[in-house]
């Protein structure tokens, strides 16, 4: 029988316990290698997993818990010969014990962490994991158990190299902390909504905990999963007794929260850290060829983003459309010239806002589409922790987004043209992703309700031959513009009643398109939201920094009895939350030299524009802004200012500065830069502060500043030095260490022909240093570098 | 573990040298000590282990496993029985927060890092506590001493996380170049001995930064006095 049947024939299944437990009891000591056991002492391996299977396990799992390339790498073993000998010790124990079980390639985690925290890019991840697989199945493993993850985006990675190298099963546990989270902030429900979406066969929890521990994470796991959990406790909390680590519970203690566990729903049992065959061997005893106990779940509506969850249909859902260049010039321009900060502060401000999903569209005609979506996602999943939705007319740009979001998507959209269709869904199945679909098909958008809803009936059959469940399909009827077409503005609300009410699926609408033409827009547009809410609509795509529709979304939320007891609209609109908000001096009573030497940051804006009432834009440049950063930066080279005051009126005029550029734009002024300057933390160096505070006070003085970075390969910065033709280059390196990185980039920076300057700094580094490693300038401090770039450059 | 993040330490690492500065940067300070232990999820694990002597008298530890290279370690522990071998880190959050503070908030960047370096050094001293209280009477301690430092190799860091099985016990990585990720987070060795502990080595002396140490130049160090 395969493993696969075997899972879903209904009847508990038996896992081995521990194997570092095992080896460390043959004399295994910290800091050795446990895979170098499969080829150096095979007997001590095959007698562990002939202890497991006389013990009554029937997986076991091989010891290639580490077995990857990089946790390989230096100890001169190879990845396909360990997990080869790993696999036939497994086969070996069970010939000699001749009955049949079923052989687990063990893939723990890669032990690097993650972009954008780590180095370990998405690619890079998928890679380790493909060779481990290629080599598990070569070697005739029945499935691969994915464990001890701690997180989610490194799993993604995993299961897809597994789906799409190999047909063999995946079951996949992460562990938890006391918290209830992994490591890396996911919770339960997060954890099953994006693995079922990836379609692993089971999922659930191992490590860490104990099982006593582990009771509420589990149940929470079990109140989610339409498919077989899986639980893997470890003997106890871990203590450290005499400097060893020991566990706390007894067998007897473990077999009765196992067979509690059963009783929950759990499919799978077996045992982690701490456990031994005598563990398992009492949980056989009392389990085996027990019955699985049916569960109920729900199936919601559920997107996702790496540590939180929003239940659409639950409460009213806000998708926040600021990140998207269409009919935006500010937004359009900042993709263009890769102004990331600009998408940085609309992600952020519009979660502050309230949004609790972000759309994302980066949909130019001179752009790369595909990639630049990927990058664009990365980025704002830096910032914010809210669920995407992945939006664009390209599907190659939506498989791309899919692919390397880090969560559960929201696909912006499908539709009822089986064109669209037959692209989208196998996207949306692969990756497990929500989709919008709207309401019009080949002969474009239908008048009526009833039509409508017909194709959103269709979408839903059609969805379903893909295997996409109903639950991941949100309809969108399609908002018309009612100055053009008045008559229809209704059967759009008609058929999002129809849909919810014969269909049973989740609504949504971008509303802001009603009020097309019209005076007095926002009074049409919250209208139009609330009657459509009033009928149903569950999300709608909106500026979450409109004050108008997000009041009448709070008001909406006590009316309609969401918001219980009018706890956040009294939070919001109560005289004393007004008067809090209202606490402030009022910016007229300060100058904006005040505002900049007192790092005033939210009040520059605002002075500057009431300002611009009576100044032109480069007279407050130059009679205000210049001369407060120079009274601060005198004070900084006198030591009369602390760094953090540096840091702080620098970021204030970078504050006043967005404003006078708008002002410029607005003008037809084309706005001048006296240079061009790269920055760098260089390759090897994560320490990017002191790069950041150069940026920002340089961006102030007037350079024109390409921010490459942490980590950054001597490469991308020959790349980009050429390309953007720039007048300075500034490295930055913290650790002496990474100084070497710094002399072999200007080297190679000088052997491919670039010769623009190079300014160094670094806590480690002096002018004598700098030198040495073939440096230009060495800029003591941030103040220090702007002034050598004037002098450059000036 | 009772940790609390001294103001007066973490103005040190800003750089402060009784400046006049605003209340409300004083607050942000304040609020940012609040925020990291909020937000810090730390973790540590030890090993205390015998070290043993080679013909010349060299100390190593379990066949060599974790390899004690460098004059500077070796003398380090010259009087030492045994060694507690540490890993800390402030956890993951920590990290994520740094990083989104470095784009969106660059003062308050600054703050979470030296607020961080603080914490992961109030962590190593909370270790020392329990390792002490542990031990009992009639022991006494070196300074904790980190690979990277005078000559003791960088490079070690991934033998000595891989020993203590860091990832898997608090999360701890170590990056290509051998830094530890996350940032906040330190490893460490310390010599526990019979007799009473003098430093054979001045730390600056060792350190690769004392030409050109902003706190030397001030007359302070950069580790706290009463190490």
């Amino acid at each position: 029988m395969l493993f696969k049947e075997r899972l879903n024939k209904g009847q508990l299944i038996l896992f081995d316990g521990a194997m570092g437990t095992q080896l460390q009891h043959y004399g295994m000591k910290g800091g050795e290698i446990p895979e170098r056991y499969n080829i150096d002492n095979k007997d001590i391996l095959e007698q562990i997993h002939l202890d497991y299977l006389m013990a009554g396990a029937e997986v076991l799992t091989t010891n290639t818990f580490g077995a990857n390339s990089h946790k390989l790498s230096g100890t001169g073993l190879e990845v396909g010969v360990v997990i080869s000998e790993a696999v036939n010790r497994a086969k070996f124990a069970i010939d000699r014990f001749g009955k049949k079980a079923y052989v687990a390639l063990d893939i723990g985690p890669i032990g690097q962490l993650m972009e954008p925290m780590g180095t370990l890019s998405f690619d890079q991840a998928y890679d380790l994991v493909k060779e481990q697989v290629l080599a598990g199945v070569k070697a005739g493993c029945d499935l691969v158990l994915l464990e001890t993850m701690t997180d989610i985006y490194e799993l993604k990675a995993a299961i897809l190299a597994i789906k799409e190298n190999s047909d063999i099963p995946v079951l996949a546990t992460m562990t938890f902390e006391v918290n209830g989270r992994t490591l890396t902030g996911t919770n339960p429900e997060t954890m099953v909504n994006i693995l079922e979406g990836l379609g692993v066969d089971a999922l659930g929890m191992n490590c860490s905990l104990g099982p006593v521990e582990s009771k509420v994470i589990l149940k929470d796991i079990l109140k989610y999963a339409s498919i077989p959990v899986m639980i893997q406790p470890n003997a106890g909390l871990p203590q450290i007794k005499d400097g060893e680590t020991v566990y706390s519970i007894t067998e007897d203690e473990f077999v009765t929260e196992a067979l509690a566990f059963t009783k929950e729903g759990v499919t799978i049992i077996g045992g982690c850290c701490g456990t031994t065959p005598s563990y398992i061997k009492k949980i056989t005893s009392a389990l085996s060829g027990g019955s699985v106990v049916k569960r109920q779940v729900e199936r919601k509506t559920r997107i996702s983003s790496p540590v939180s969850t929003v239940n659409i249909g639950e409460d009213f859902v806000i998708i926040g459309e600021r990140i998207n260049p269409t009919g935006k010039k500010k937004m359009k321009a900042a993709l263009l010239e890769d102004n990331l900060g600009y998408i940085v502060e609309e992600a952020v401000q519009q979660e502050k806002a309230g949004a609790h999903a972000l759309d994302v569209n980066v949909g130019l005609p001179k752009i790369d589409e595909p990639k630049k979506i990927v990058e664009v996602i990365k980025l704002i999943q830096e910032v914010s922790n809210l669920p995407l939705q992945i939006d664009s007319a390209d599907v190659k740009a939506l498989e791309m987004g899919c692919r390397y979001y880090n969560g559960k998507p929201l696909i912006n959209s499908v539709n009822g043209k089986l064109e669209s269709m037959e692209a989208v869904f196998p996207i949306a199945k692969k990756y497990g992703a929500v989709m919008i679909a709207l309401t019009l098909d080949e002969s474009g958008i239908p008048n009526t309700a009833e039509e409508r809803f017909k194709i959103a009936e269709k979408i839903m059959n059609k969805a379903a031959d893909y295997g996409i469940p109903k639950e991941n399909i949100i309809i969108d009827s399609l908002v018309l513009t009612v100055s053009a077409q008045q008559k229809e503005v209704m059967e759009t609300i008609k058929t999002l009643a129809l849909v919810k009410k014969r269909l049973g699926l989740k609504t949504s609408l971008g509303v802001s398109n009603v009020s097309f033409g019209l005076p007095s827009r926002p009074l049409i547009n919250r209208t139009f939201l609330t009657m459509a809410m009033t009928m149903g609509l569950d999300v709608a795509i909106i500026n979450p920094m409109s004050k108008e529709m997000m009041e009448a979304i709070s008001a909406f939320r006590v009316l309609a009895n969401l918001d219980k007891d009018g706890m956040d609209f009294i939070g919001k609109f109560s005289e004393s939350a007004i008067a809090d908000r209202n606490t402030d001096k009022p910016i007229g009573e300060y100058s904006l030299q005040e505002i900049i030497t007192g790092g005033l940051k939210d009040k520059s804006a605002d002075k500057t524009r009431e300002m611009l009432n009576f100044k032109k834009p480069l007279e407050i440049v130059n009679e205000d802004i210049m001369p407060a950063l120079d009274i601060i930066g005198d004070g900084f080279e006198k030591g009369k200012v602390f760094l953090p005051q540096l840091i702080q009126s620098a970021e204030t005029v970078k504050a006043s500065f967005v404003v006078i550029k708008e002002a410029l734009i607005a003008s037809g002024a084309v706005e001048t830069k006296k240079g061009k300057v790269i920055l760098a933390t260089v390759q090897g160096d994560i320490h990017d502060i002191g790069k950041n505070i150069v940026k920002v006070l340089m961006e102030n003085y007037g350079f024109e500043v390409f921010d490459l970075g942490k980590d950054v390969a001597p490469e991308k910065i020959i790349e980009i030095a050429k390309a953007k033709q720039v007048d300075l280059i500034g490295l930055s390196a913290l650790m002496t260490t990474t100084v070497k990185s710094m002399e072999e980039t200007i080297i190679k920076l000088r052997e491919s022909g670039v010769t623009v300057p190079v300014m160094v700094g670094g806590a480690v580094l002096t002018v004598e240093y700098a030198g040495m490693i073939g440096a230009d300038y060495y800029g003591k401090d941030a103040k220090e570098a702007v002034s050598i770039a004037n002098k450059i450059i000036g | 573990m009772d940790i609390k993040i001294n103001k007066s330490e973490v103005l040190r690492y800003l750089g402060y040298k009784n400046q006049e500065y605003s209340q409300e940067l004083d607050q942000i300070i304040d609020e940012i000590r609040n925020e990291i232990m909020e937000i810090s999820n730390y973790k540590y694990t030890y090993k205390i282990v015998e070290l043993k002597r080679d013909a010349e008298g060299m100390a190593y530890i379990d066949d060599g496993i974790l390899p004690l290279l460098g004059e500077n370690i070796q003398k380090h522990l010259a009087n030492a029985d045994s060694c507690v071998i540490m890993a800390a880190t402030l956890g993951f959050e920590v990290e994520k927060r740094l990083n989104y503070y470095s784009k969106v908030d660059l003062t308050k960047n600054f703050i979470l890092d030296s607020c961080g370096t603080q914490m992961i050094e109030e962590v190593c001293d909370g270790i020392e506590v329990e390792v002490k209280r542990k031990l009992g009477d009639g022991f006494y301690y070196t300074f904790r001493y980190s690979p990277g430092y005078g000559d003791f190799p960088i490079s070690v860091q991934n033998e000595l996380v891989r020993y203590l099985d860091g990832y898997r016990k608090i999360g701890l990585t170590v990056t290509a170049s051998h830094l530890l990720l996350p940032r906040k987070s330190v490893t460490a060795i310390m010599g526990v001995q019979k007799i009473p502990f003098v430093s054979e080595l001045d730390r600056c002396a060792a350190c690769l930064a004392r030409e050109y140490c902003e706190f030397r130049k001030e007359g302070t160090r950069c580790y706290s006095k009463k190490d």
